[in-house]
């Protein structure tokens, strides 16, 4: 019964070892229990405790082979370049830095390696700013490595390096910083010091800057123009003091591509110090705030109603007399007093004229092109802040009055340039963007007026700066065609409106001549509660105080967008009542 | 079979044949596994002798020069000394009890002036002594299951029972365990193993919850759930998988394992240290550790089961199954398939207790091994 008796010899070495290991593994079994012997049997529990052991020692491989090969654990630090925490470079569409990674560094102590708690205690304390007695003492009292503090430059290092204290260790970590420190504050936010977006383009993009972070070199391209952006900020800043405004916001657009070129919130703060800043100067008032915003919403109901078809800009109005609608009576800021042909209505900024087309248009209509307009919802962009318009429940006549001259429903800055974006750019809407578009691309939109509304609405508000309201834009950009409506809204203040608490402001875009689906630039300036200083002759008004300063803007900015400037009326048609009129009868 | 052809009578006592019969390859395999253990903690203190490498390299050394002189000694010795050792244990037990040093929140060590002693490392070897001595004088029929059998469940429980009180879980498994597997090796009917082992499953959930202390407790249930704390009690084990996993195949180099170097791994050159080789040598590294490890036990087994005695066999087949739950709690502990219970992997981790314990247990294998042809009489306490 031995196997060399069999006929075993044709087969491969490995199966002969194998049936001869069995065979005396059976035979030695077979001994034992015929003999009842107590040797024999231990020999086979050997055995078994061994076969006992071969099954450790397999689910060990197993356990090896797992943790070591199929184990998600550590695989993290192998594949990822970069630690959790990092986060790619922010840069502007021009490649300029907005926001980097540093490394800085850990300070951690280890209590096993200290030799002399009570030195390492002093040391640390006095060179180390705003370090807490307890936290010190909490990871001295420790077992292993603890961290202590973080954010360490490289020369606080060297200090505590020198002191020459064992078992105080250090670890590089990244540490973001903003190196324009107040500039672009609100559109590109900040991110906490475990590498997480809270705020702004660093929230926004959250998902993407962290991926990025992985990719050496590669960095994040916002939409803004720092060029644009700082010239922006100046205007806008240089503005809100002198008005003695509470906050103001400044944003430039591209009509176009939706892309934000700028995009200003005063009061600013300074996101490397998130944590010093008061909540008020956090606020993004370009996305997050809503205002009542007066009569730059007639761009919107003009629009509107040109687009039915129902009026053109020739049509006539009676602003004679205040009107009622709803029990509310609505008076002109600028009393002609007299019948108005729509422009004139728009020149004239008449708010009973304007009443009367919204009258005429209707409430249903009204409502359906706001809507397309995206007023009814929070501006489209990748912004978390970006915030819900405060609505009317009911769209009553007075309602609709009111409304169609920017009263009775508040908007946030973004949604006013998102859906007037969408008139001056040719007539669709295209959402917002803070991530910059590569040249070339077109974005899609969504048709909501007809290309020859938004080609009237572009030469409306072009006259508006040369014959109307917004003169002092083209004062301060002569030749760049800047196109644009003022608008300056009561505040409401305990429930009525304060009509010495103004919000003032400037919608305004150019060149407004050119191709129609060419880059065209939106510019809105909006102050809160400016009041009246000398150069302004006591008027806080949109035309006094924001007018100008969009008109400057567009001066500073034009170079960087290549809108060449105009000299001659040879070079640029100029848009006048007449032909205005003409050309739309 | 050599050493058979000897018929002088005497020749086997001459020293230079015992030396001979001494297995070279077992003492081979320890080596490597040493010089492994020394190569690691060489790494982690950052490629320095100091302070662990050379003092482990120095221990092992004393060690095999004690193996070899337990190795020639008569197994019958062995026999004589099996009860006074377990004696000993269990009074060093008491005392260390009653007066024991506090080092790190648990009563384990005997400070003896001139030495600190650990009188658990005793039990393990006086445990399976003084239970080979007891089978030794006992028939295959009342080892199976009788009631003699109360001797050496009350010779396992009584220093278990101790250790567990020091608090020390790991070994107090350690004793239970090889205490069993010698019962086992002696002939328990394998239907009372069984039964005993569905109990012992069944029992776990309530001692796990009513009788260990809250550290214990947690221990075991972190292992269940590492995640649940991971900067606390689950630290262990989630660093120690990060140090497996980040190793992959072939590991990230010799003094280059962030984990360990970087002192994220506690205990790194003690109870953890396999988890310092996995990083730095990968799969491969752990497989051939285990290797080694499974060679030395495969062939310590061999030994035991060509022994003639009943005590030898008992005894080396007994101290192998020690060291290899050492191994197997160990490997299982640094994995995460087990708790955290502080039982460190032999001859690689640092510690001169555990080495000498192991060692001392080899040169009973050793000595099983040259005296392999030795009867011992079974007469009761004849021989003390």
């Amino acid at each position: 019964m031995r196997p060399d008796d069999l006929n075993v010899y044709r087969l491969p070495p490995a199966w002969r070892w194998l049936s001869a290991r069995l065979w005396s593994l059976e035979h030695a079994y077979e001994r034992a229990t015929a003999s009842g012997r107590l040797q024999d049997d231990a020999r086979i529990r050997i055995l078994f405790v061994l076969a006992m052991f071969t099954a450790g020692f397999l689910t060990l491989a197993v356990g090896a082979t797992h943790s070591a090969l199929f184990s998600d654990a550590g695989k993290n630090t192998g594949t990822l370049a970069a630690p959790s925490g990092a986060r790619a470079d922010l840069v502007d569409r021009n490649g300029q830095l907005l926001a980097v990674d540093l490394p800085h560094y850990g300070l951690y102590v280890d209590s096993r390696e200290i030799w002399d708690v009570s030195e390492t205690r002093t040391a640390l304390m006095a060179t180390i700013p705003g370090l807490t007695r307890e936290r010190l003492d909490k990871a001295l009292r420790g077992d292993r490595r603890e961290y202590l503090v973080g954010g360490l430059t490289p020369e606080q290092r060297a200090v505590v390096h020198n002191l020459g204290l064992p078992g105080v260790v250090f670890e590089e970590e990244s540490r973001r910083v903003y190196p324009l420190g107040s500039t672009a504050a609100h559109i590109i936010g900040f991110s906490d010091r475990g590498g997480a977006g809270i705020a702004g383009s660093e929230l926004a993009l959250d998902d993407t800057v962290r991926k990025l972070a992985a990719v050496p070199g590669q960095s994040v391209p916002l939409s803004i123009d720092l060029r644009v952006q700082t010239a922006l900020e100046d205007e806008l800043q240089k503005n809100a003091v002198s008005f003695q405004a509470t906050g103001a916001v400044g944003l430039v657009t591209n009509v176009r591509t939706g892309e934000i070129l700028a995009l200003a919130s005063y009061p600013d703060f300074n996101p490397n110090r998130p944590g010093l800043t008061p909540p008020n100067n956090l606020l993004n008032r370009a996305a997050a705030s809503v205002f009542e915003m007066g009569s730059i919403f007639k761009v919107f109901t003009v629009a509107m109603g040109l687009d039915t078809g129902r009026v053109n800009l020739s049509t006539t109005f009676d602003a004679t007399t205040p009107i009622t609608a709803g029990g509310q009576t609505i008076h002109d800021f600028h009393a002609e007093k007299r019948v108005m042909t729509l422009s004139d209505i728009f020149l004239h900024s008449s708010n009973i004229g304007t009443a009367k087309l919204a009258l005429t248009i209707g409430g249903p209509t009204m409502e359906r092109y706001f809507q397309s307009f995206g007023l009814f919802a929070p501006a489209k962009i990748e912004l978390a802040e970006t915030t819900h318009p405060i609505l009317p429940h009911r769209w009553s006549e007075n309602i609709v009055a009111s409304a169609s001259f920017g009263h009775a429903m508040s908007v946030s800055p973004l949604a006013v340039a998102s859906g007037m974006g969408a008139i001056l750019n040719g007539g669709n809407l295209v959402p917002l963007t803070i991530r910059k578009v590569e040249a070339g691309a077109v974005p899609a939109g969504k048709r909501v007026i007809s290309e020859a509304t938004s080609r009237s609405m572009l030469d409306l508000m072009r006259l508006n700066v040369t014959h109307g309201t917004g003169a002092s834009a083209e004062r301060a950009a002569p030749g760049l065609r800047v196109g644009g409506k003022t608008g300056s809204a009561e505040k409401v203040v305990a429930g009525r409106y304060d009509r010495s608490k103004l919000v003032s402001s400037f919608a305004a875009v150019f060149p407004t001549d050119g191709p129609i689906d060419g880059d065209r630039y939106f510019i809105l300036i909006l102050v809160d509660e400016p009041k009246g200083n000398k150069e302004s002759y006591g008027f806080a008004t949109g035309g006094w105080t924001a007018a100008p300063a969009v008109g400057r803007v567009a001066e500073r900015i034009a170079p960087y967008l290549g809108v060449r400037r105009m000299e001659t009326a040879t070079d640029a048609p100029a848009v006048t009542p007449e032909r205005l009129s003409g050309g739309d009868r | 079979m050599t050493a058979s052809a000897i018929t002088r009578p005497g020749e086997r006592d001459r020293l230079i044949v015992k030396l001979a019969q001494i297995d070279w390859t077992l003492m081979l395999v320890l080596c490597l596994i040493a010089a492994t253990g020394a190569a690691m903690l060489y790494s982690i203190s950052g490629l320095s002798w100091e302070p662990w490498a050379a003092k482990h390299l120095v221990r092992f050394g004393l060690c095999i020069g004690m193996m070899i002189v337990l190795a020639t000694v008569d197994v019958r010795l062995w026999f004589m000394s099996a009860y006074p050792v377990y004696g000993l244990g269990l009074v060093l037990l008491i005392a260390v009890e009653i007066m024991g040093d506090v080092s790190l929140g648990a009563q384990r060590w005997l400070d003896l002036g001139f030495v600190r002693l650990q009188p658990s490392e005793i039990m393990k070897i006086g445990l399976v002594l003084a239970l080979a001595r007891f089978y030794h004088g006992l028939s295959a029929e009342a080892a199976k299951f009788s009631w003699r059998l109360v001797v050496p469940v009350v010779l396992i429980a009584l220093p278990t029972l101790l250790v567990a009180h020091q608090p020390d879980l790991g070994t107090a498994v350690l004793l239970a365990s090889s205490g069993g597997a010698v019962m086992v090796l002696a002939g328990l009917s394998l239907r009372v193993v069984v039964a005993l082992a569905v109990t012992l499953a069944a029992s776990i959930p309530p001692f796990v919850m009513f009788v260990l202390h809250d550290y214990q407790r947690s221990r075991i249930l972190t292992f269940l759930n590492p995640e649940a704390d991971p900067s606390g009690s689950g630290y262990h084990i989630l660093q120690s998988k990060i140090a497996l996993g980040s190793g992959g195949l072939l590991g990230k180099g010799y003094g280059l394992g962030s984990q360990s170097q970087l002192n994220f791994l506690p205990e790194k050159h003690t109870d953890f240290i396999f988890a310092t080789l996995a990083e730095e040598f990968g799969f491969i590294g752990c497989i051939s550790v285990l290797l080694l490890f499974a060679a030395a036990i495969t062939i310590a087994l061999r030994i035991a089961s060509v022994s003639h005695s009943h005590f030898g066999r008992l005894g080396a087949a007994g101290v192998t199954a020690t060291f290899a739950l050492y191994v197997m709690i160990n490997g299982a502990m640094v994995m995460g398939l087990a708790p955290v219970v502080g039982v460190p992997m032999p001859l690689l981790s640092y510690g001169g207790t555990v080495m000498l314990t192991v060692m001392v247990g080899f040169g009973l294998v050793q000595s099983v091994r040259v005296h392999r042809y030795s009867e011992i009489t079974s007469g009761r306490g004849t021989l003390l």
